[in-house]
Parts: structure tokens; C-alpha cells; sequence
């Protein structure tokens, strides 16, 4: 049972959407529904590739299909816990239907929205109402719903539509005051003998298919009875629809039947028989024990199609427009490449595949080239080959700059950081929170931990740090936490040193940088908790926290970083990588974020919120020259910002990240 | 030009020949030879002759004014521009591509009061669109879910410095003010009960509460970010280009002979911008201080999504604004 369906385009209108409960219904419009989830978080953050994946989101699984050339998107949503196998072909199957129907419409549409130039035209402000309204005429809802309808080859999950079918027909009968009967009653005259046949192998492949996935699903309902009933009962409300539309047709289709019992109700046992009788003789000889499930599929379509157009039908009138484009294609294959250049010059040219594959190729080689992991050059260049395949090429453009700007602008939607990078203002707004709340306690030091694996520069980069901040009028307090490293306090001690003689090179009276140490051997946990407590009674504004560098498969040394975390929680937890690393990169990420959120997550019964890694310095940016593809690594697995970049070895070399540069230096 | 053989043949010994031969080996140009070689050369002179022009006409503040919707996501850009441009209130998503359209406010005169209207995704992560779209814009709606104001205004506020910052700098440098109407949008819901039309008749005190909720709320906290941004010591300055090892290939060459005349040079003195343009003096913020923007505020109501009925007056305000522009 779904919940929701709805089919929209990228810039975010819906054109047709429809929920199936009306819980769902009041989610969808809000900005926490699974629909927006899905476009924030797949579209846009890009977490999960392809459409081969599921996404999850508060106990809904989403599912969904692109029409790149239109932009349009198709998206399903049903409960997590149901496991339909017809999604991916209710999916196609809505897809082809929905663009063989609408298509010219939806063009005019995306024409007006992504009109760059100023010029007023005609068809602008009413290119979304016209499709609407031509979606009411071709009664696309209904279409959908018997769409639906074929693809759930699960009988048992028919009661459940009924109250979907009564919403059907009070919209059908909204409906049929609007439209024309002329266009779609018309087909349905020449249903002919050889039709019925096309569909009922259509149908039967289908139903194979079907089967073989939802096999479960059929063996869950033994006696055939009561699915018969539930369909016969679906097809009397039908049939109370139809007969308020199409008598008339009704009667012409129906050849075996007198013409006075058709008005009625009566006249459905026997139409369906009829066909019943003609159908079942090849499907009864082949095998018996799925005959029911066959025939009262085939009985649902059957009285639906009677007064909409067949699928193939809609199917053919898409195709006739789409042969046309498959000859010439096939001219652009075979002969010269002047009617290449001229379909290009007026724009019809359309990507595929095997035209990205090469270009796409190379694109990740270069990236892999500019030192960014494997696996993540790779899924960067699949994504946006999944964006480009079916759109249309215009004007002159080739094929590899189309892919580098999108690629271009794929790689700034990675690095632009979602979250807030200013740290001062967040250091400032925790102060002016904490002395809200209690008028006269003293607020609490803002923490920053600084995490690593070894020798990548926590210690430097922490005084580097530390240095902007004293710049900026903060106290700040450094905590020794790395009680392992033998000089790793006198390390800090020698930086405190310094940073204090400049502050009084510069003039500040106080004394503003101070180094908390408990030597050596000692849990780094507790050192922490007592630096900040000192920090606290010392009116210190910020407090930050440097730990043992940590290979990151080593899990005792994890854990324990994992509980100075959840002791403490600090403010932000800051991974400091070298830009050197390769594929390491995500190696590293990847592991510290999830021992992280693991063990952090478990130590205090899952009350506190799992901590993962909020903040990332790039270190070492002045050895790489152009090979910047780290910073691209680590922002892609954490979805977290790099917060500054250490690019030398004074006090002062620290660097704010800009996106474009490093976007440049990528493709260059 | 005459033959490719003998380009082809030349190669490898200049790079300015090697750019010919590889020109000539491009798909495009290989099968139909001299012809299309020219024809090629032909609609490269069209092509850099026309796309300048273009661009100084949209980029010019004459002709259709290009108003931007712009804001954090969920606050009803979407919807805004759906009922504004077509008429018809849409329920929408979450934005993933810009959508732009020309039309008129007023159907008597159509050529007078066309504007282009521009609806921009409010992801954080797209924000690189909004400084893109900014430089052509000559008026800016911030548009601000009155009701999402309370629950992140931190949030919210931030995103307001840099779109000034663009702004401000646009504006001095074309000498023209830009106009930014920061908009209340979803004020019906603060009324209970929450009316059912769309765009509906705000009363007065609703009208007056969103308004006053608006301008405290972010006035408090331009304030607050003015304090922690506005000091200039201990300021980090942003990476340098990164320095690419020689350009090989067509671009490098272009570059070569051009002096480097990219994209990227022309980004970087946009990167230059400085905040100060916003902050103005010492003390509390003020919005007058903000440099070249004539800011304007606004309430709009824009119904339940599933709306039906008579439309109220809830759009008007903004409807007046864009007349202006």
C-alpha cells in the first residue's frame, strides 16, 4: 500500500501529487515530509547514489525516478516495513505514461521557467494551469490508478484500495463535466480482437514477472474467495462511474450482450464473463494454481480500459514523437555529421550514455589525478552522469564541457558547507545563552576538540587556532590532553610560551592564554573535565582540547576518545587532516565519524545525541601545489565544512577555505 | 587551413599548431572538412560576437528588471513565484534548480510592468547560485517564514551578510540602488483561525504582529552578528588561487594569449567585497547604514496549500513593491 505519489519538477513545483492517508497528507506539506527529505539529502547533498537505492526517512521508504531532458522527478512513498517489488516498474510504467500524455505541455512549462532572457511571452503565466487542466481532461488520475492497479499483482492488498477507487470516482464524476468526450472515448471503439490479445501478453509477461518477486505474496492468500469478492465489489463502483460517462461506448464494446441490460449494473457479470471465457483458455492449460490472481487482474484492467484509453495507446501516441527522434539519431550515426552539427545547432541533440562514457572516463581520471580517493571521484562522475543522461545539448556546446560545468557545479553543491563555519559568532552566541539562562553563574568556555590520527598537526594547528582567537579578544585556555606522546605537553607548553609573549609584544595587559597539564599517563578524559571546570572558575571564554594523534582501526585508543567526548561534550569535535592523504582520506574520515557516533552514543544510554565530527582543518596545504583533491575527499564523507586550511608554519597561516579555488583547481 | 594533413602532420612542434590539429581532430570537424572548418570558424566569430551583448543586456539594470526571490529553504519562494508568475498556487518541494520567468503584473500593460522574476533554492548548499544570480538582479525579496523566524533566527540572519555584502558592492559599482524587500511570507498562519482562501485578507493586528516580529527579530540579530564580524583585527583571510602547474591543452593556451583572462580573476575581486559595506559605523546596527540597498519590509500571506475560494488581499503588499521596481 502506498502512501504517497507525487511527480514535480526540480524547481520545486509539484504537478501532480496524490497521498493515500490522510496522515501522510498533512506531512507532505510540511518541510519535514520525506518527499522534501529525499530532495535535500539525495539531490542536493548527493548521500545516496542511483536510483537502485532506497532512501529512509522516519519509517517511509522513498523511491524515485528522473526525467532529466524535462527535469521532471517521479517519487513513491510507502511504509519501510512493506516490501513491494513493483515500485521500479510503477515507476517506468508511470513515467512513459505520464510524458507520452503531457509531454509538449510540460515543455512549454520548463520553457517559461528557465527562460534567461526578458522577453515576455504569451504562454508564461499559463503554462501551469494549461497542464493542470489538461491533466483533468485526460483524466490522469484515474490513468494512474489503473496503472497502480497493474502493477500490484498482490490480491491481497485490495480492500485496502477501495477507499482510493470511491476517491477516484468522486473525482471521475467531478470530471466528466469538464472534459470533451470526444478524445477519449473514441479509441475504445476499435478495440479489436487484435488489441486485446497484444494486452493480455503484455500483461501475462508482466504478471511473470511479478510473480517471481512476489511470490510470497500470492501464497499468503489461499482461498481464492474472498479476493473475488473484493473484486467484483471494486468493479461494481466502477461500473457506477462508468455508466454515468460512456453508456453509449459501453454498448458498442460489449457485442455479445443485448443492448437494454447495459444502463444498468446488471450488465457487468456478463461482460466480464465473456471475457473471462476467451481469456482463460491459454492461461488454464498452462498452470492452474495462479488462474485466480490472473483472471481477476485482467478483469480490473479490462473494466477500467473501458472508458480510458489503453497504456499502449498512450504509449504509441509518445512513441510516434519519439520515432522521429530515432531516425534521426540514426542518421546522425550513419551518415555525415552535417545533420549532427545541424541537430545540434538547433539544440535536439540528446545525451546518452555512451556518448558521456568516455568523457566521464576521463573526468575521473583527472580527479583521481588531483589526489582525490578513488571511490569518491568515481561516485562524483556517476552522479553526474546520472544528471546528464536524456538532457539536451544546446547551441554549440560539446559534450566534455557540458560535463565540466556540471561537474563544476557538482563539485562547489560538495564543498560549500551547509552548517555555519563562523566560529566566533557561535562561541559569542553560547556565551550570551548561558548568561541568559542563570543571571549571575559564570557561562560556560566554549570547547573545541581537536582529533587526528598522528602526526597530521592537531597541536600545531591548535595554536594556530588559538592564536586567531586571542587575535579576536577571547580568553583561551589550552588542555594537554595528549598524555601519551613524550613532548607532547612541552610542545604545547613551548606554543603557550610564545603566543603569550606575543600578546605582550601587542600590548594586552592581561593574560590571556593559559596551558592546563596533568604530565603524562593520566586519563585524558578527566584532564579534560577539570581544565574546563578551571576554565569555567576562571571566566575563560574558550577552552581547546588537544588529544593523542590515533590510528583509526586502533579501537581501544577510539573508545577512549569516544569517552572524553561524551564526558565532556564539547562544542564542536574537529578532525584535523593532512591535505596529503589520497584515499586514505576517506578511510580515516569515515572511521573516527563512526566510532564516534558508535561509541559516544552507547556510553550514556542513548540520551545524549550521538556525537560525530562537526568541523575539518586541512593541514599541510602548502606542500600539495594543485593536487587539492583531499579537501574535495573529506568534505564528501562528512558532509561537514573545512573550517580553516594550515598552509605554513607561523602562527598566521591559517586560511579560511574558498570553494571556487579549490573548484579550480580541481578541473584546471 | 587548407589541408588537415598537413596540420596534422606539423604538430607537436609548436603548441600553437598542435591546438590547430587538435581542433581539426574534434568530431565536429573531421568528416565534412573545409567547409565545416569554416562554418565552425564562422559560428565562433557569431557566437563571441553575440554572448557579450547578451550579457550586457541582462546585466544592464534597462529593459525587464530581474527581481530575485532568495532566502532559507521552506520559507514559500516557491510557492510565492508559482502564484505570482502563474497564477496558480502549486503545493511545491524542496527547490533543487533556479526557475525564471518573464510576465507582467499588470495584464493592461504588459510591456511596462514585465519583470523577470527569479526563484532561487534556499539549500545552504546552493548558495553559490544566489551570489551568481545577484550580480544581475535589480531588486532582492528575502523572503523569511515568519513562523521559522522564532525557532533558528540565528540561522536565518546569517544568510542576510553576504547577500548585503553582494548587493551593496552591485550597487556601488553600477551607481544604481538595488531595492530588497525583506518579506514576512506565511503570516496567515498567524491568525487563528487559520483562514482557508488563498492569499488571504490579513487583519490589521496580524499584519502589524508579523511585521514588528520581523524587524525586532532580525534587527537583534544583524546586531549580534554585527558585534562578532565587525571587529577587523584578528580577521582570516581566504586561501589564494591555487597556483595550477602550466595549462595544458586548449585552455592553457587561450590563457596564455589572453593573460590569464579567465573566470577566475574575475572572481577574485568579487572576493575582495568587504563586509564593511554593511556594517557601517560603531554602535548597534542599523539598517540605513547598509550601503546602496534601499531595504524595504513587507508581509504576504499565501494560504493553506490546499486553498479554495475567494483571494484575499494577501499578496498585495508585494505586488506593490515589484510595481515599484
Amino acid at each position: 500500500m502506498l502512501d504517497h505519489v507525487s511527480i514535480s519538477h526540480q524547481s520545486g513545483l509539484i504537478l501532480w501529487s496524490r497521498s493515500f492517508t490522510p496522515a501522510f497528507a498533512s506531512l507532505a506539506q510540511t518541510p519535514a515530509s520525506p518527499v522534501n527529505a529525499l530532495v535535500r539529502e539525495v539531490f542536493i547533498e548527493g548521500k545516496v547514489r542511483g536510483e537502485d537505492a532506497s532512501f529512509e526517512r522516519d519509517g517511509y521508504n522513498v523511491r524515485w525516478t528522473m526525467e532529466n531532458g524535462l527535469g521532471l522527478v517521479f517519487v513513491v512513498v510507502f511504509p519501510a516495513l512493506l516490501p513491494l517489488t513493483y515500485i521500479p516498474a510503477l515507476l517506468t510504467r508511470t513515467k512513459q505514461l505520464f510524458l507520452s500524455l503531457f509531454q509538449q505541455y510540460i515543455q512549454t512549462l520548463v520553457d517559461t521557467l528557465s527562460a534567461t532572457s526578458g522577453v515576455l511571452t504569451e504562454a508564461a503565466g499559463s503554462a501551469l494551469r494549461v497542464l493542470q487542466q489538461r491533466m483533468d481532461d485526460e483524466r490522469w488520475a484515474q490513468i494512474f490508478d489503473r496503472c497502480l492497479r497493474n502493477c500490484e499483482g498482490d490480491q491481497a492488498r485490495r480492500p485496502a484500495q477501495t477507499p482510493i477507487s470511491l476517491h477516484r470516482q468522486a473525482q471521475l464524476s467531478a470530471a466528466s463535466g469538464a472534459s470533451t468526450p470526444g478524445v477519449p472515448d473514441t479509441p475504445t471503439d476499435s478495440v479489436t480482437a487484435e488489441e486485446i490479445a497484444k494486452n493480455v501478453e503484455a500483461l501475462k509477461s508482466k504478471m511473470k514477472g511479478g510473480r517471481g518477486k512476489g511470490g510470497k505474496g500470492t501464497g499468503q492468500t489461499p482461498s481464492p474467495s474472498p479476493s473475488r469478492k473484493t473484486g467484483a465489489a471494486a468493479k461494481l463502483m466502477r461500473k457506477w462511474g462508468d455508466s454515468q460517462v460512456s453508456a453509449g461506448d459501453m454498448a458498442a464494446l460489449d457485442y455479445s450482450t443485448p443492448a437494454p441490460e447495459t444502463p444498468n449494473g446488471q450488465g457487468t457479470p456478463i461482460d466480464v464473463e465473456a471475457l473471462v471465457s476467451r481469456d482463460a483458455m491459454g492461461q488454464r492449460s498452462k498452470d492452474g494454481q495462479y488462474e485466480v490472481a490472473d483472471w481477476d487482474f485482467r478483469g480490473g484492467k479490462r473494466a477500467a480500459a473501458e472508458d480510458l484509453p489503453s497504456e499502449e495507446e498512450i504509449l504509441a501516441r509518445g512513441t510516434s514523437r519519439l520515432t522521429i527522434d530515432d531516425k534521426e539519431d540514426k542518421e546522425e550515426v550513419a551518415g555525415s555529421s552535417w545533420s549532427g552539427i545541424f541537430s545540434r545547432l538547433t539544440g535536439s541533440k540528446v545525451l546518452s550514455k555512451q556518448d558521456l562514457q568516455p568523457v566521464l572516463a576521463e573526468m575521473e581520471k583527472h580527479l583521481m589525478d588531483k589526489n582525490v580517493a578513488k571511490d569518491i571521484s568515481e561516485k562524483m562522475c556517476d552522479s553526474v552522469g546520472a544528471a546528464l543522461v536524456g538532457k539536451k545539448l544546446g547551441g554549440l556546446s560539446s559534450v566534455k564541457s557540458e560535463v565540466q560545468s556540471s561537474l563544476s557545479s557538482a563539485l562547489t553543491r560538495v564543498l560549500t558547507p551547509k552548517t555555519s563555519t563562523d566560529l566566533l559568532l557561535d562561541i559569542q552566541r553560547k556565551r550570551s545563552a548561558s548568561t541568559v539562562s542563570y543571571d549571575n553563574a559564570l557561562p560556560d568556555p566554549y570547547t573545541l576538540t581537536f582529533v587526528g590520527v598522528n602526526g597530521v598537526g592537531k597541536s600545531t594547528n591548535l595554536s594556530k587556532v588559538c592564536f586567531w582567537l586571542l587575535q579576536n579578544g577571547l580568553r583561551v585556555l589550552i588542555a594537554a590532553c595528549d598524555t601519551f606522546r613524550s613532548g607532547a605537553v612541552e610542545q604545547l607548553r613551548v606554543h603557550v610560551r610564545n603566543l603569550g609573549a606575543l600578546q605582550d609584544e601587542l600590548g594586552v595587559g592581561e593574560k590571556k592564554v593559559e596551558l592546563y597539564e596533568r604530565g603524562y599517563g593520566k586519563d585524558a578524559a578527566g584532564i579534560a573535565k577539570d581544565a574546563i571546570t578551571y576554565a569555567k572558575e576562571n571566566k575563560f571564554d574558550v577552552v581547546l582540547i588537544d588529544t593523542a594523534g590515533r590510528m583509526q582501526d586502533n579501537e581501544p585508543l577510539m573508545r577512549a576518545l569516544a569517552k572524553l567526548v561524551t564526558v565532556n561534550n564539547p562544542d564542536k569535535i574537529i578532525f584535523v587532516g593532512e591535505a596529503l592523504v589520497g584515499n586514505e582520506a576517506v578511510d580515516q574520515l569515515t572511521k573516527f565519524d563512526r566510532a564516534l557516533k558508535d561509541f559516544s552514543g552507547a556510553g550514556t544510554g542513548g540520551g545524549q545525541r550521538k556525537r560525530g565530527i562537526d568541523g575539518i582543518i586541512l593541514t599541510k596545504f602548502d606542500t600539495i601545489d594543485d593536487k587539492v583533491g583531499a579537501a574535495l575527499s573529506m568534505t564528501y564523507v562528512t558532509g561537514q565544512p573545512i573550517l580553516f586550511v594550515g598552509c605554513g608554519q607561523t602562527y598566521t597561516d591559517l586560511r579560511q577555505l574558498r570553494v571556487n579555488h579549490i573548484v579550480q583547481a580541481l578541473l584546471n | 587551413m587548407a589541408s588537415p594533413r598537413n596540420a596534422a602532420s606539423g604538430a607537436r612542434v609548436t603548441p600553437e599548431v598542435e591546438s590547430i590539429s587538435s581542433l581539426l581532430l574534434h568530431p565536429l570537424l573531421q568528416d565534412p572538412k573545409f567547409v565545416a572548418a569554416v562554418l565552425a570558424v564562422f559560428l565562433s566569430v557569431v557566437l563571441f560576437t553575440c554572448k557579450p551583448s547578451a550579457k550586457r543586456r541582462v546585466g544592464g539594470r534597462s529593459g525587464t528588471p530581474t527581481v530575485l526571490l532568495v532566502g532559507p529553504a521552506d520559507s514559500g519562494k516557491t510557492a510565492l513565484f508559482a502564484k505570482l508568475a502563474h497564477g496558480s498556487r502549486t503545493e511545491t518541494h524542496t527547490s533543487i534548480t533556479p526557475s525564471s520567468t518573464t510576465f507582467s503584473l499588470d495584464s493592461e500593460d504588459p510591456a511596462r510592468t514585465a519583470i523577470r522574476l527569479v526563484d532561487i533554492p534556499g539549500h545552504p548548499r546552493l548558495r553559490d547560485e544566489v551570489k551568481r544570480n545577484l550580480k544581475t538582479a535589480s531588486a532582492v525579496v528575502f523572503v523569511v517564514d515568519i513562523q521559522a523566524l522564532l525557532r533558528n533566527a540565528g540561522a536565518i540572519a546569517e544568510e542576510l551578510p553576504p547577500i548585503l555584502t553582494t548587493v551593496a558592492s552591485a550597487s556601488l559599482a553600477s551607481g544604481q540602488p538595488t531595492k530588497l524587500l525583506l518579506l514576512a511570507s506565511k503570516a496567515d498562519l498567524l491568525s487563528r483561525p487559520s483562514p482557508t482562501t488563498p492569499s488571504p485578507t490579513l487583519s490589521a493586528s496580524t499584519r502589524q504582529t508579523a511585521a514588528d516580529r520581523l524587524s525586532s527579530v532580525l534587527t537583534r540579530e544583524m546586531d549580534r552578528l554585527k558585534q562578532s564580524r565587525a571587529s577587523t583585527g584578528g580577521r582570516i583571510e581566504g586561501i589564494g588561487r591555487v597556483q595550477s602547474s602550466g595549462g595544458t591543452g586548449l585552455a592553457g593556451l587561450w590563457k596564455r594569449f589572453f593573460g590569464g583572462r579567465g573566470g577566475g580573476d574575475v572572481d577574485d575581486a568579487e572576493l575582495e567585497e568587504d563586509e564593511t559595506l554593511v556594517w557601517g559605523g560603531r554602535g548597534t546596527f542599523r539598517w540605513e547604514d547598509v550601503e546602496g540597498v534601499e531595504i524595504a519590509w513587507g508581509v504576504s500571506a499565501l494560504g493553506a496549500v490546499k486553498a479554495v475560494g475567494e483571494e484575499g488581499e494577501g499578496l498585495d503588499e508585494v505586488r506593490e513593491w515589484l510595481r515599484s521596481v
